[in-house]
């Protein structure tokens, strides 16, 4: 039996926005995740390495180290790099989508967001990522 | 040390009170000293308990947000009944409510200093929701806020003296799609502050639309050039759509208001503009609107604006003059040649070179024209006729 198929997934949500780092943590763990979250870039670099969670959400603007600094340093990294990343953004600074895809992110969303959409996207970058490892 | 003491004390105790000549000075000395220390001591005093206060308010307003935080995500994130979800709006009101009813009771116990305090943070806490979110939690933050009755504050805030308060609240109703404040919203777009009426602008257009621009521009007594520029920002988003109400505002009694629309049309570019410009330009406007207005036809491009643009190159005003030179070189047709070849005799060096620059867009018989004028009589005319053509072959590669 492969017991790692019943394991939930885990995510690690980097967010330095409290309101709506609250919010995605319910609505993952109601879709059945396990969610860590953390509100800036360094914890959120140096959880990656402690646990290698499934996916990682990355807010762009966060303080100590930016997202982009983060997933430059995930890319890096032996142990994260195949990691999938799912950037969150500003509407207003659709340019960092770009330069996000161009560092390795796997996709991203803009704020405003519909907690639905979100959910649909992860599990669509999970898929492709599950898809990639088999 | 006990007699040295009661003796000090003594003397203190009596100087005060002797009022001979040599300690009349000693006295009023003594006396200054004791009220500026005392002074002191109430201020210092009043700053520890204001600040202790600012930082106890500080660290309940954290905890209650994370509180309230952490509460509105969880009842935002129920999934709503599949019943009431697919009933009618009623329904899911009906769920939204049961969802809120334990908090709602809490804050109606709670003294009207505290209560206000809950209130602020779930407001603050919702507009987060607010900005951050769209889909289906909408509806539901919406219904928050009408429920909670947080609104009030903010409303009554946009009748404070102060204007930062009045702005603030402003935004924030804005931020909150507050319809019940459509009517102090609009008021404010009278204020006496221009901050106050920018950020009521700016909420009407998050409340109502782009229909809120009507009152906007009927009732702004002037837009300063800051809320020009971020007003145009949030117009310019509309674009097409915004192109009545701008039209609608040429007749406004504010001058400034009249050229921010008149700009804006240009910026748009929309063509159905040009008849109502046209007939704007033949009311005989105020010259800087007059101009602003031709520049604007030469930058739409249409060319029903020629005898519009024409009639403006003879006028007595210099400014109109130069932009309708621009506007015609914009237009780019050779109609109208003959009076930019005389502004380009006649004019001053200004109008000399706005009209070399006119002649060299209006295709080949224009710039024909211009190497003509190179053998002008008048010095300054052969000038700047050689410095547009060298300008023009250069950017050509020619030369």
């Amino acid at each position: 039996m492969n017991f790692e198929n019943l394991m939930p997934e885990t995510i690690l949500v980097a967010e330095d926005q409290r309101t709506i780092l609250n919010l995605i943590e319910f609505k993952l763990k109601n879709s059945g995740y396990e969610v860590i979250v953390v509100q800036d870039g360094q914890t959120a670099l140096k959880k990656a390495n402690d646990i290698l969670p499934d996916m990682i959400l990355l807010d762009i603007m966060m303080p100590l180290m930016t997202g982009f600094e983060v997933l430059a340093a995930l890319k890096k990294g032996e142990n994260t790099k195949n990691i999938p990343v799912l950037l969150i953004t500003a509407q207003t600074r659709e340019d960092d989508v770009i330069k996000g895809l161009e560092l390795g992110a796997d996709d991203y969303i803009l704020k405003p967001f519909s907690p639905n959409e979100l959910v649909a996207r992860i599990k669509t970058v999970l898929l492709r990522n599950n898809k990639k490892k088999s | 040390m006990k007699f040295f003491l009661s003796h000090l004390s003594a003397s203190i105790l009596t100087l005060p009170f002797s009022f001979s000549p040599q300690h009349f000075g000693l006295t009023i000395i003594f006396l200054f000293a004791v009220a500026a220390t005392l002074f002191v001591v109430t201020m210092s005093l009043l700053l520890v308990f204001r600040k202790g206060r600012e930082v106890r308010e500080k660290k309940v307003r954290e905890s209650l947000s994370k509180h309230y935080s952490s509460f509105f995500a969880n009842i935002l994130m129920q999934d709503i009944p599949p019943q009431a979800a697919a009933r009618s709006a009623g329904e899911r009101f009906r769920f939204y409510k049961s969802s809120l009813r334990t908090v709602k009771k809490g804050i109606e116990r709670l003294p009207k200093r505290t209560r206000l305090l809950h209130k602020s943070v779930m407001r603050s806490v919702l507009i987060d929701y607010l900005k951050d979110l769209k889909g289906e939690t909408t509806e539901k933050i919406l219904y928050y806020i009408y429920s909670l009755d947080i609104l009030d504050e903010p409303i009554f805030m946009m009748d404070s003296r102060r204007w930062w308060i009045r702005a603030t609240a402003a935004k924030e109703l804005g931020l909150l799609q507050a319809k019940r404040a459509i009517v102090p919203l609009t008021a404010a777009l009278e204020d006496s502050h221009p901050d106050v009426q920018f950020q009521a602008m700016q909420s009407l257009l998050m409340i109502v639309g782009v229909s809120a621009l009507r009152n906007i521009l009927r009732l702004s007594k002037s837009v300063s050039q800051g809320t020009a520029v971020a007003l145009s920002v949030i117009i310019l988003e509309y674009r097409e759509e915004a192109v009545p109400y701008l039209l609608e505002s040429l007749t406004s009694s504010s001058p400034s208001v009249v050229l921010f629309s008149i700009a804006l049309l240009g910026q748009i570019g929309f063509v159905s503009a040009v008849e109502s410009l046209i007939q704007f330009c033949l009311s005989d406007p105020e010259p800087i609107l007059y101009g602003t207005a031709v520049e604007t036809l030469g930058r739409l491009g249409d060319e029903r604006a020629y005898p519009v643009v024409i009639a403006a190159i003879q006028h007595s005003h210099t400014s109109i003059r130069l932009k309708a030179l621009e506007a015609l070189g914009r237009l780019g047709e050779k109609k109208g040649m003959d009076v930019v070849i005389e502004r380009m005799r006649k004019g001053d060096i200004a109008e000399k070179r706005i009209a070399a620059h006119a002649l060299s867009h209006l295709s080949y018989d224009g710039m024909n024209a211009l190497y003509e004028l190179l053998n002008s009589p008048d010095t300054v005319t052969r000038m700047i006729a050689l410095e547009v053509t060298e300008e023009i072959e250069r950017g050509r590669g020619l030369s």
